[in-house]
């Protein structure tokens, strides 16, 4: 089943010409519209600090550290890629260089209490956590090029255009760096043992 | 067949990420390549997963609230702030300037080496010159009286003591 890439809006019920406005006041410098942008972005991004971290301490020390980098670079934003999706790549790299200062893994070294704050909310199933404990793993496992392609192309749902523009790179080495990833993650054995499973289960 | 599949690699990814079509160059290729039919449904269904976990992230327990970040945004330092100022054509600006003071500089030092090395040159065929001129005259120099005058007669004592005619000394006053 080929399930469509997901086009994450950037905030519902906002345009992205509001958005962009916003971004124009805040790259004159207006820590007002930077604070009512964070406000429109916040459900978004807290989802993707929590993903990357699998943590909610660590999400929200990994979101206050980003949207501080963001404010002293926003006048780098273009709006050749969505907003959004420029700030996950700011998120994504900033939690690959914790990954990289601590060489280990996030949940497990940050916060020694991370597997009570990672106890699954009634939304989310005990599976579903799991599962997304595994794909968060296998996403760290990547390059971190690779990495940043996966994750900006399959859960911020940026196209590939969009993270040519955001990586400075051709749209040819996009795909590539996608191929590279995708063909990676498909030989990690810690993903084949997933599918195994899900697939005893159906 | 190796070097075909790594022309439609791009392609692969791009249809397994964004579930599109192959191109139909693409779609023969794979019909005759086991290796790159084998391939896609490996991509498909790791893009599936990534894309099913996608469509649910799950939220975070704390938050962090817009007072807080403006709190830790109060604490950033102004300088640190990125005020759009190009700081590559800035870097790469003064780096033109220090090459083109250093290549003046040294060519300055350079230049003044050659005028000391012409110089002393110089200044040594002058010594050489006087010390040629004048040693023999030195070495050699003796008088005779011939035919009623003095003279006064130099050779170079190296240099089979030819004796030549240096001053007719009764011509003197």
């Amino acid at each position: 089943v080929d399930l469509p890439v997901k086009d994450v809006e950037t905030a519902p019920g906002i345009s992205e010409e509001e958005i962009l406005r916003l971004v124009g006041l805040a790259q004159e410098g207006s820590a007002d519209a930077f604070g009512r942008l964070f406000e429109l972005l916040s459900p978004k991004l807290h989802q993707h600090a929590f993903f990357l971290t699998g943590d909610s301490n660590n999400a929200v020390d990994l979101l206050q550290e980003t949207m501080i980098e963001v404010w002293k670079h926003l006048r780098r934003f273009d709006g050749r890629a969505r907003l959004l999706t420029w700030i996950c790549s700011i998120m994504a790299h900033r939690h690959y260089d914790w990954i990289r200062r601590w060489r280990v893994r996030a949940t497990a070294v940050i916060n020694p209490h991370a597997a009570e704050s990672y106890a699954p909310s009634p939304e989310e199933t005990v599976e579903q956590a799991e599962t997304t404990r595994l794909l968060r793993e296998c996403l760290d496992d990547l390059p971190a090029k690779q990495r940043t392609v996966v994750y900006l192309r399959f859960y911020a749902g940026e196209s590939l255009e969009g993270i040519a523009a955001i990586a400075q790179c051709s749209v040819g080495t996009v795909k590539s760096r996608l191929f590279h990833g995708l063909e990676r993650l498909a030989r990690m054995r810690k993903l084949k043992e997933f599918h195994l499973h899900s697939g005893a289960r159906r | 067949m190796k070097q075909d599949c790594e022309r439609f690699l791009e392609e692969l990814a791009t249809s397994a990420s964004a579930a599109a079509e192959l191109s139909n160059e693409a779609a023969a290729h794979v019909r005759n390549c086991a290796r790159c039919r084998a391939k896609i449904p490996e991509l498909k269904a790791v893009a599936y997963v990534h894309r099913a976990a996608a469509a649910k992230l799950a939220e975070p327990k704390r938050r962090l609230g817009r007072p807080q970040l403006e709190g830790a945004l109060a604490n950033t330092h102004w300088a640190t702030r990125d005020f759009g100022v190009p700081w590559r054509a800035v870097l790469a600006g003064a780096a033109v300037v220090v090459l083109i003071i250093s290549g003046a500089f040294a060519h300055r030092i350079f230049q003044r080496r050659v005028d000391r090395a012409a110089q002393a040159e110089r200044e040594q065929g002058r010594r050489q010159a006087v010390q040629e001129a004048f040693e023999p005259t030195m070495l050699a120099l003796h008088h005779e009286v011939e035919g009623g005058r003095e003279l006064l007669l130099a050779g170079t004592a190296g240099v089979g003591m030819r004796p030549y005619r240096l001053k007719d000394a009764a011509s003197e006053p």
